[in-house]
Parts: C-alpha cells; sequence; structure tokens
C-alpha cells in the first residue's frame, strides 16, 4: 500500500517506512457516476488485518521496543523505575498500535474483538435530519442486515421527550421501505403540542412537542445480543431567522 | 494512542517525563515543524514533529468521514484529481492500544511483537445504499478504514 492508501505503481514509496499513520479509503462510487460500476464497498462480513511487515531497520522484526512491557503503571509514559533496559524508551511488549473504521457498519461478536461490543447495536437508526421545527416531516432509516419491513413496523418506535426529560408522546407502526438492507419509513409531521407545557396524543401519527423537546427513534432489534440502536435530534419551533438568512451547506434543514 | 492524542499537555515533550504545562520546550516544538529535543527519563534528544501542523497528532475527522461531516460527497474535484469521492460514515469503530476504560474490565489493543505478529478483527458493513429513497443515492457513506501506530512514548 502507497502513502494515505493510494496504489503503490512501481517502484517504492519511502513515505510508508516513517509515516506512523497509515490510510486506507473506499469508495461506494470512485468516479462520481452511478451507472459506472466501480463500487469498491461489498456488503458484508470484513476482515480488517494488523500485522508484522517484512521491512523496517531489521527486516521483519520489530527493534529498540522489542521488550517486555515495562509500563508497570499502565499510564503509557516512562516513569521512573520502568526502563527496565535504560534505553530512554517505554517497551510495551511490542508495537502498540490504533486502529479506526469508519463506515455503515458494526463489529461482529467473535472472539476477534473485544468484550465491550459483545452488546453492541447489530443495526443502525437515524432520524432524516438532524433537527425538525414544527412544521417539518420526520422519517426514519434504520440500515439492519437480517430485518424486513414488517418486522421494523414492530420494533421501531419514535419518542418525544420534553426539555425536563418527561415522555410526552409515543408513535409506533411506521410503514418502511427497503433497499439493500436500508429502510426508510413513511414522514411523520412534527408539530406543535398542546398544552403548557406541550404533549402529544400517542398514536395519532404526529410527533408533538415544542423547542427544547427531542425526538428519539429506538429500533428494539430482535437480533440475540443486540443492544438498541437509537437516533436522536432536538425540536425548534422557534423562526431561524439568522439560518434563514445565512443557510449553511449541508444543512439538512433548509431555509423556506 | 487516540486518548493521547487528546491531551495537550503532552508531558514527554518536557525537560523530563514530569513536566507539565508548556516549558521551554513545547514552546520549541510548538512554533517549529519539527525538532530535536531532551524526552524521557533521563533526557535524550529525540526528534518530535509539531502535532498541531498535522505531524503525530491523531484528530479522527481530519483524515475520516465521520458522522459529523458535511452530507455532501468531498472533495468536489475528485473526478479531477484522483481522490477519493467520501461523504460521512454511518459508524465510527476503535480499537485502541490504550485500555478504554482505564481500570475497567476491557483492555486494550494488545501490541504486535515478534511472537505475536498478526490480529484480525471483523466488523460487518450493512450495505452500499444510503436509504432506499432512489432519489438519494447519490451520498452513499463509504467504508474507511485508518490505522495507526503511536509514537514512541
Amino acid at each position: 500500500m502507497g502513502q494515505w492508501g493510494l496504489g503503490r505503481i512501481g517502484g517504492t514509496d519511502p513515505a510508508d517506512k516513517i509515516n506512523p499513520v497509515e490510510c486506507i479509503h473506499l469508495a461506494d462510487d470512485p468516479d462520481g457516476s452511478p451507472v459506472t460500476a466501480d463500487g469498491q464497498i461489498v456488503p458484508g462480513v470484513w476482515t480488517l488485518r494488523v500485522k508484522l511487515g517484512a521491512g523496517g531497520a531489521l527486516p521483519a522484526q520489530i527493534s529498540q521496543v522489542s521488550g517486555p512491557d515495562e509500563d508497570a503503571n499502565g499510564n503509557n509514559r516512562l516513569d521512573g523505575g520502568e526502563d527496565l533496559d535504560a534505553d530512554s524508551l517505554l517497551d510495551k511488549g511490542g508495537q502498540v498500535y490504533a486502529v479506526v473504521v469508519a463506515a455503515p457498519s458494526w463489529p461482529q461478536r467473535t472472539a476477534r474483538n473485544p468484550t465491550r461490543f459483545a452488546d453492541y447495536p447489530a443495526s443502525i437508526a437515524r432520524l432524516d435530519r438532524f433537527r425538525y421545527d414544527c412544521s417539518d416531516d420526520a422519517a426514519v432509516n434504520i440500515w439492519d442486515p437480517d430485518a424486513t419491513s414488517e418486522s421494523l413496523s414492530l420494533d421501531v418506535t419514535i419518542r418525544v421527550y420534553s426539555a425536563s426529560g418527561v415522555l410526552v408522546d409515543t408513535e409506533t407502526n411506521l410503514s418502511f421501505s427497503e433497499s439493500s438492507h436500508a429502510f426508510s419509513s413513511s414522514p411523520l409531521a412534527v408539530r406543535l403540542g398542546t398544552g403548557s407545557p406541550a404533549a402529544g396524543i400517542p398514536g395519532n401519527g404526529i410527533l408533538e412537542g415544542d423547542t427544547g423537546y427531542v425526538l428519539e427513534v429506538t429500533h428494539s432489534d430482535p437480533t440475540p445480543g443486540s443492544r438498541t440502536a437509537l437516533g436522536r435530534a432536538p425540536m425548534d419551533c422557534e423562526p431561524d431567522l439568522l439560518g434563514a438568512s445565512s443557510p449553511t451547506p449541508g444543512s439538512a434543514t433548509p431555509p423556506t | 494512542m487516540l486518548a493521547a492524542s487528546a491531551n495537550f499537555a503532552e508531558r514527554d515533550i518536557g525537560t523530563h517525563d514530569n513536566a507539565l504545562g508548556m516549558d521551554t520546550t513545547d514552546i520549541q516544538v510548538a512554533t517549529t515543524r519539527g525538532s530535536v529535543v531532551p524526552a524521557g527519563s533521563p533526557a535524550v534528544s529525540t526528534v518530535l514533529l509539531n502535532n498541531q501542523q498535522g505531524y503525530g497528532r491523531v484528530v479522527v475527522s481530519h483524515v475520516l468521514p465521520v458522522v459529523n461531516w458535511p452530507d455532501a460527497k468531498i472533495p468536489g474535484d475528485a473526478a479531477l484529481t484522483g481522490d477519493t469521492l467520501e461523504g460521512p460514515a454511518l459508524g465510527l469503530l476503535i480499537w485502541d492500544g490504550i485500555d478504554p476504560d482505564g481500570t475497567g474490565p476491557d483492555a486494550a489493543e494488545p501490541p504486535i511483537s515478534n511472537s505475536d505478529t498478526l490480529r484480525e478483527h471483523h466488523f460487518q458493513v450493512v450495505g452500499t445504499r444510503a436509504r432506499s429513497d432512489p432519489a438519494w443515492l447519490g451520498p452513499i457513506p463509504p467504508a474507511t478504514s485508518w490505522s495507526t501506530t503511536s509514537i514512541w512514548s
């Protein structure tokens, strides 16, 4: 792999030998044309592999930090008394690293992943905007490889909470459509609730609340061991005069 | 390493391991792209690069399409430059060499050593469609993986 995930076309990339950060970027549509079948992302289980390479000052060997773990107090700092081999380096029993994946994904529940991933949600739940005013419509997006539109109607709930965390409205039985494991619900109206403080009527198909309230969608995924997936977005029933005059690129709530 | 990246008072940049806050050596590093400074105990002249200028400091959102990226494909001139078209991704998974919960039950990502040379993790990519609305086929989140080894500290 070349520097920053670029392909290596002949010769060597000396930056790889000294750059402590490596990156692999993949795209579903590299040329920006949906007509071309050039996607690099395949749905399914992927393997992320970290291994000792063949290069280095000593080929295929970790040197200098190859001693046993000297970090007695686990603070990742070289403290007094920890430098057992007197080389001024904190040996950690090998080369430590961090790995990050940003993708429409979640970890597999296998022995190859830490226990903290054991109850991660096996689906993703999102509202279609990051904020709603009281004349918007709200739709739910769910990504789940083993769900159906019918099962999501039973497992997905939208709740409205007041600023103090009181549940004021609940809507269920949403209607979903699917494409490639991505589900979108029919939109529900978001409106100002009645009374003071505002409250809604559960099950009437309208999400009712007020400024400072929060919409929360939950997907109680029946996949064994899966934690409930959730997404949240605030409500704001006040006129956004500043936002209307200065639209933000990428804003999910364009001015009207 | 990612946790350490948020620690701006890097103690090992100081004149000794227990140095706190900014001292003359921190200033020396902060005002250059990189410099030779004393590090460790006993102090050894070591090259440290200026993290604020992009050397060594890990800032995830600078290089990964995390969820708070604008909901648009960038860079706009990717077809000309050959860069990867990317939009915000829905998930972020981290395996970190620093124990994420300190003294809690979880454990850090073990190091790669001469006797333990390979580590694998599995993750599920759910699909290539951002959502089912055909009109929304454009901005589909990419899968991106990124790894970083730590600067010895």
